[in-house]
Protein backbone atom coordinates (compact mmCIF):
# COMPACT_ATOMS: atom_id res chain seq x y z
CA UNK A 1 0.00 0.00 0.00
CA UNK A 2 1.26 3.11 -1.16
CA UNK A 3 1.79 6.36 1.42
CA UNK A 4 -1.02 8.00 -0.59
CA UNK A 5 -3.07 5.43 -0.03
CA UNK A 6 -2.32 4.95 3.99
CA UNK A 7 -3.19 8.66 4.31
CA UNK A 8 -6.72 7.77 2.40
CA UNK A 9 -7.37 4.99 4.59
CA UNK A 10 -6.62 6.78 7.58
CA UNK A 11 -8.33 10.27 6.99
CA UNK A 12 -11.38 7.97 6.15
CA UNK A 13 -11.18 6.06 9.47
CA UNK A 14 -10.76 9.60 11.10
CA UNK A 15 -13.69 10.92 9.08
CA UNK A 16 -15.73 7.50 10.46
CA UNK A 17 -15.20 8.60 13.69
CA UNK A 18 -15.63 12.01 13.92
CA UNK A 19 -19.29 11.74 11.74
CA UNK A 20 -20.56 8.92 14.35
CA UNK A 21 -19.57 11.11 17.28
CA UNK A 22 -21.12 14.12 15.86
CA UNK A 23 -24.14 12.14 15.60
CA UNK A 24 -24.00 10.55 19.04
CA UNK A 25 -23.48 14.21 20.20
CA UNK A 26 -26.12 16.35 18.61
CA UNK A 27 -29.00 13.45 18.16
CA UNK A 28 -30.76 12.42 21.34
CA UNK A 29 -29.64 8.78 22.63
CA UNK A 30 -31.56 6.22 21.71
CA UNK A 31 -33.92 4.92 24.69
CA UNK A 32 -35.17 1.68 25.64
CA UNK A 33 -36.72 -0.88 23.26
CA UNK A 34 -39.40 -0.14 25.27
CA UNK A 35 -40.98 0.48 28.42
CA UNK A 36 -44.43 0.69 30.80
CA UNK A 37 -44.57 1.89 33.99
CA UNK A 38 -47.29 3.49 36.39
CA UNK A 39 -46.84 6.93 37.44
CA UNK A 40 -47.99 9.47 39.68
CA UNK A 41 -49.18 12.90 39.37
CA UNK A 42 -47.12 15.07 41.41
CA UNK A 43 -50.38 17.52 42.32
CA UNK A 44 -53.46 15.28 41.98
CA UNK A 45 -51.10 11.83 43.17
CA UNK A 46 -53.71 10.38 40.54
CA UNK A 47 -52.19 7.58 38.59
CA UNK A 48 -51.13 7.78 34.80
CA UNK A 49 -49.79 4.83 33.03
CA UNK A 50 -46.71 5.97 30.62
CA UNK A 51 -45.47 3.42 28.21
CA UNK A 52 -42.90 4.00 24.34
CA UNK A 53 -41.61 2.15 22.01
CA UNK A 54 -38.80 2.62 19.72
CA UNK A 55 -39.81 1.83 15.81
CA UNK A 56 -37.70 1.78 13.55
CA UNK A 57 -39.34 4.27 11.14
CA UNK A 58 -38.97 7.92 10.90
CA UNK A 59 -41.45 9.73 12.53
CA UNK A 60 -44.01 10.53 9.59
CA UNK A 61 -44.53 6.62 9.25
CA UNK A 62 -44.58 6.13 12.90
CA UNK A 63 -47.38 8.54 13.16
CA UNK A 64 -49.30 6.49 10.95
CA UNK A 65 -49.14 3.43 13.30
CA UNK A 66 -51.20 5.58 15.39
CA UNK A 67 -53.44 7.21 12.67
CA UNK A 68 -54.40 4.68 10.53
CA UNK A 69 -56.78 2.58 11.09
CA UNK A 70 -55.58 -0.28 9.37
CA UNK A 71 -52.31 0.18 11.21
CA UNK A 72 -53.93 0.44 14.61
CA UNK A 73 -56.00 -2.80 14.10
CA UNK A 74 -52.35 -4.75 13.82
CA UNK A 75 -51.60 -3.46 17.19
CA UNK A 76 -54.39 -1.75 19.47
CA UNK A 77 -57.50 -3.57 18.73
CA UNK A 78 -58.98 -5.91 15.97
CA UNK A 79 -61.32 -3.29 14.71
CA UNK A 80 -60.53 0.57 15.09
CA UNK A 81 -62.60 3.03 13.22
CA UNK A 82 -61.98 6.67 14.03
CA UNK A 83 -61.85 10.26 12.72
CA UNK A 84 -58.88 12.10 12.91
CA UNK A 85 -59.98 15.15 13.91
CA UNK A 86 -60.67 17.01 16.88
CA UNK A 87 -64.16 16.01 17.45
CA UNK A 88 -63.86 12.62 15.40
CA UNK A 89 -65.10 9.38 16.72
CA UNK A 90 -63.01 6.80 17.88
CA UNK A 91 -64.16 3.25 18.14
CA UNK A 92 -62.28 0.36 19.53
CA UNK A 93 -63.61 -3.39 19.11
CA UNK A 94 -61.73 -6.44 20.67
CA UNK A 95 -63.50 -9.81 21.51
CA UNK A 96 -66.77 -7.79 20.99
CA UNK A 97 -65.65 -5.51 23.66
CA UNK A 98 -66.33 -1.77 22.52
CA UNK A 99 -64.51 1.17 23.84
CA UNK A 100 -65.49 4.50 22.66
CA UNK A 101 -64.56 8.11 22.57
CA UNK A 102 -63.14 11.17 20.38
CA UNK A 103 -60.23 12.81 19.03
CA UNK A 104 -59.62 15.49 21.74
CA UNK A 105 -56.66 17.15 20.49
CA UNK A 106 -54.36 16.51 17.04
CA UNK A 107 -50.77 17.76 16.12
CA UNK A 108 -50.39 15.78 12.99
CA UNK A 109 -48.10 14.13 13.04
CA UNK A 110 -46.47 14.85 16.41
CA UNK A 111 -49.16 13.65 18.57
CA UNK A 112 -52.99 12.48 19.42
CA UNK A 113 -55.26 12.12 22.29
CA UNK A 114 -58.07 10.17 22.40
CA UNK A 115 -60.50 11.40 25.69
CA UNK A 116 -62.25 7.34 25.94
CA UNK A 117 -65.20 6.15 27.98
CA UNK A 118 -63.13 2.92 29.51
CA UNK A 119 -65.14 -0.13 30.01
CA UNK A 120 -65.05 0.24 34.23
CA UNK A 121 -67.04 3.47 33.70
CA UNK A 122 -63.98 6.14 34.20
CA UNK A 123 -63.31 8.89 31.37
CA UNK A 124 -59.84 8.72 30.44
CA UNK A 125 -57.41 10.75 28.38
CA UNK A 126 -54.83 8.88 25.78
CA UNK A 127 -52.60 10.68 24.63
CA UNK A 128 -50.01 9.35 21.84
CA UNK A 129 -46.53 11.44 20.97
CA UNK A 130 -44.30 10.52 18.17
CA UNK A 131 -40.64 11.83 18.70
CA UNK A 132 -37.24 11.45 16.53
CA UNK A 133 -34.33 9.26 17.15
CA UNK A 134 -31.10 8.14 16.16
CA UNK A 135 -32.16 5.25 13.75
CA UNK A 136 -35.99 6.15 13.82
CA UNK A 137 -39.19 6.96 16.35
CA UNK A 138 -40.22 6.25 19.79
CA UNK A 139 -43.88 6.59 19.91
CA UNK A 140 -44.96 7.42 23.47
CA UNK A 141 -48.31 6.43 25.32
CA UNK A 142 -49.91 8.62 28.40
CA UNK A 143 -53.00 7.32 29.86
CA UNK A 144 -54.84 8.03 32.92
CA UNK A 145 -55.91 9.04 35.23
CA UNK A 146 -56.57 6.31 37.37
CA UNK A 147 -57.37 6.80 40.88
CA UNK A 148 -54.58 6.89 43.47
CA UNK A 149 -56.47 4.38 45.81
CA UNK A 150 -56.07 0.18 45.72
CA UNK A 151 -58.96 -0.25 42.75
CA UNK A 152 -57.28 2.40 40.25
CA UNK A 153 -54.19 1.16 41.35
CA UNK A 154 -55.32 -2.42 40.12
CA UNK A 155 -56.61 -0.57 36.87
CA UNK A 156 -53.67 1.31 36.02
CA UNK A 157 -51.07 -1.71 36.58
CA UNK A 158 -53.11 -3.77 34.44
CA UNK A 159 -53.35 -0.94 31.52
CA UNK A 160 -49.40 -0.63 32.20
CA UNK A 161 -49.46 -4.97 30.97
CA UNK A 162 -51.63 -4.35 28.01
CA UNK A 163 -49.90 -0.97 26.52
CA UNK A 164 -46.43 -3.25 27.10
CA UNK A 165 -47.62 -6.09 25.37
CA UNK A 166 -49.50 -3.77 22.57
CA UNK A 167 -46.38 -1.83 22.29
CA UNK A 168 -44.63 -5.36 21.77
CA UNK A 169 -47.37 -6.54 19.19
CA UNK A 170 -46.48 -3.07 17.66
CA UNK A 171 -42.41 -3.08 17.45
CA UNK A 172 -43.30 -6.76 15.93
CA UNK A 173 -45.31 -5.16 13.09
CA UNK A 174 -43.47 -2.83 12.15
CA UNK A 175 -40.10 -5.19 11.72
CA UNK A 176 -42.30 -7.06 9.86
CA UNK A 177 -42.96 -3.93 7.38
CA UNK A 178 -39.59 -3.27 6.75
CA UNK A 179 -37.89 -4.52 3.42
CA UNK A 180 -36.30 -7.60 3.76
CA UNK A 181 -34.80 -7.25 0.13
CA UNK A 182 -31.53 -5.23 -0.77
CA UNK A 183 -33.78 -1.49 -2.28
CA UNK A 184 -32.66 0.00 -5.39
CA UNK A 185 -30.42 3.08 -4.40
CA UNK A 186 -30.63 6.10 -6.59
CA UNK A 187 -26.92 6.49 -5.99
CA UNK A 188 -25.83 2.91 -7.53
CA UNK A 189 -26.17 2.73 -10.69
CA UNK A 190 -28.17 -1.18 -11.33
CA UNK A 191 -25.90 -3.59 -13.16
CA UNK B 1 -54.96 -4.92 2.20
CA UNK B 2 -57.54 -1.97 0.82
CA UNK B 3 -60.24 -4.50 -0.81
CA UNK B 4 -59.68 -6.66 2.52
CA UNK B 5 -60.76 -3.36 4.27
CA UNK B 6 -64.15 -2.68 2.13
CA UNK B 7 -65.18 -6.30 2.67
CA UNK B 8 -64.85 -6.23 6.24
CA UNK B 9 -66.48 -2.46 6.76
CA UNK B 10 -69.33 -3.75 4.12
CA UNK B 11 -70.18 -6.56 6.28
CA UNK B 12 -69.70 -4.75 9.74
CA UNK B 13 -72.47 -1.95 8.18
CA UNK B 14 -74.87 -5.19 6.98
CA UNK B 15 -74.81 -6.39 10.69
CA UNK B 16 -75.43 -2.34 12.14
CA UNK B 17 -76.97 -0.67 9.30
CA UNK B 18 -77.19 2.32 11.80
CA UNK B 19 -73.71 2.64 12.47
CA UNK B 20 -72.54 5.99 10.86
CA UNK B 21 -68.75 5.22 11.85
CA UNK B 22 -69.09 1.87 10.13
CA UNK B 23 -70.39 3.61 7.24
CA UNK B 24 -67.47 6.61 7.58
CA UNK B 25 -65.54 3.97 7.97
CA UNK B 26 -66.41 1.68 4.92
CA UNK B 27 -67.21 4.93 2.83
CA UNK B 28 -62.92 5.87 3.47
CA UNK B 29 -61.88 1.96 2.62
CA UNK B 30 -63.65 2.58 -0.64
CA UNK B 31 -61.81 6.39 -1.31
CA UNK B 32 -58.62 4.62 -0.33
CA UNK B 33 -59.33 1.61 -2.99
CA UNK B 34 -60.38 4.81 -5.66
CA UNK B 35 -63.44 3.24 -6.02
CA UNK B 36 -64.91 6.81 -5.97
CA UNK B 37 -68.02 5.82 -7.50
CA UNK B 38 -69.14 3.67 -4.03
CA UNK B 39 -67.90 5.87 -1.74
CA UNK B 40 -69.94 8.26 -3.06
CA UNK B 41 -73.39 6.96 -1.65
CA UNK B 42 -71.58 5.99 1.59
CA UNK B 43 -69.86 9.43 2.24
CA UNK B 44 -73.25 10.43 1.79
CA UNK B 45 -75.31 8.19 4.13
CA UNK B 46 -72.81 8.73 6.47
CA UNK B 47 -73.73 12.72 6.30
CA UNK B 48 -77.37 11.60 6.31
CA UNK B 49 -77.15 10.14 9.76
CA UNK B 50 -74.94 13.47 11.01
CA UNK B 51 -75.27 16.01 9.09
CA UNK B 52 -72.41 17.72 10.90
CA UNK B 53 -69.79 15.25 9.59
CA UNK B 54 -67.20 17.85 8.56
CA UNK B 55 -64.87 14.73 6.93
CA UNK B 56 -67.51 13.08 5.51
CA UNK B 57 -67.96 16.21 3.54
CA UNK B 58 -64.67 17.14 2.74
CA UNK B 59 -64.26 12.90 1.41
CA UNK B 60 -67.11 13.23 -0.53
CA UNK B 61 -66.30 16.39 -2.19
CA UNK B 62 -62.54 14.57 -3.01
CA UNK B 63 -64.84 11.77 -4.44
CA UNK B 64 -66.77 13.56 -6.75
CA UNK B 65 -64.12 15.62 -8.21
CA UNK B 66 -62.07 12.21 -8.54
CA UNK B 67 -64.98 11.08 -10.75
CA UNK B 68 -64.93 14.60 -12.46
CA UNK B 69 -67.94 16.35 -11.00
CA UNK B 70 -67.03 19.87 -9.98
CA UNK B 71 -70.03 20.94 -9.93
CA UNK B 72 -71.36 19.54 -7.01
CA UNK B 73 -68.21 18.94 -5.41
CA UNK B 74 -68.60 22.64 -5.17
CA UNK B 75 -71.52 22.74 -3.70
CA UNK B 76 -70.74 20.11 -1.30
CA UNK B 77 -67.09 21.95 -0.13
CA UNK B 78 -69.69 25.36 0.08
CA UNK B 79 -71.35 23.45 3.13
CA UNK B 80 -67.99 21.62 4.14
CA UNK B 81 -66.43 25.23 4.46
CA UNK B 82 -69.28 26.24 6.61
CA UNK B 83 -69.07 23.72 8.87
CA UNK B 84 -64.92 23.76 9.04
CA UNK B 85 -65.63 27.70 10.31
CA UNK B 86 -68.35 26.42 12.95
CA UNK B 87 -66.55 23.98 14.41
CA UNK B 88 -63.08 25.71 14.08
CA UNK B 89 -60.97 23.17 12.60
CA UNK B 90 -57.66 25.04 11.03
CA UNK B 91 -56.30 22.28 9.04
CA UNK B 92 -59.37 20.86 7.08
CA UNK B 93 -60.56 24.83 6.09
CA UNK B 94 -57.12 25.34 4.20
CA UNK B 95 -58.00 22.03 1.93
CA UNK B 96 -61.43 22.74 1.49
CA UNK B 97 -60.29 26.27 0.85
CA UNK B 98 -57.22 25.12 -2.05
CA UNK B 99 -59.99 22.44 -3.41
CA UNK B 100 -62.32 25.20 -4.19
CA UNK B 101 -59.82 27.29 -5.76
CA UNK B 102 -58.44 24.57 -7.78
CA UNK B 103 -62.06 23.81 -9.14
CA UNK B 104 -62.40 27.83 -9.46
CA UNK B 105 -65.38 29.73 -9.35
Amino acid sequence: MTMRALALVAAMACGFTACFSRTRAEDPLPGPRQDAAVVADADTSKRRVVASAFVPVPPWEAWDWIASSDRLEQWLAQEVALDVIVGGPVRLTTDGVVTEGSVSAVDEPTSMAWSMAASDGAARVVTFRVSGEVGGSRIHVDEGPFSADRSGEVTAVSHRKRWGEALGVLRAAVERRLPTEPQDSPFVASP
Amino acid sequence: MNDSKVDKWKQACEQRPNDELARFTLAKALYEAERFEEAVPEFQRAIDAKPDWLMAHVFLAKSLVELGQGAPAVVVLKKARELALEQDHSEPLAEIDDLLEELGP
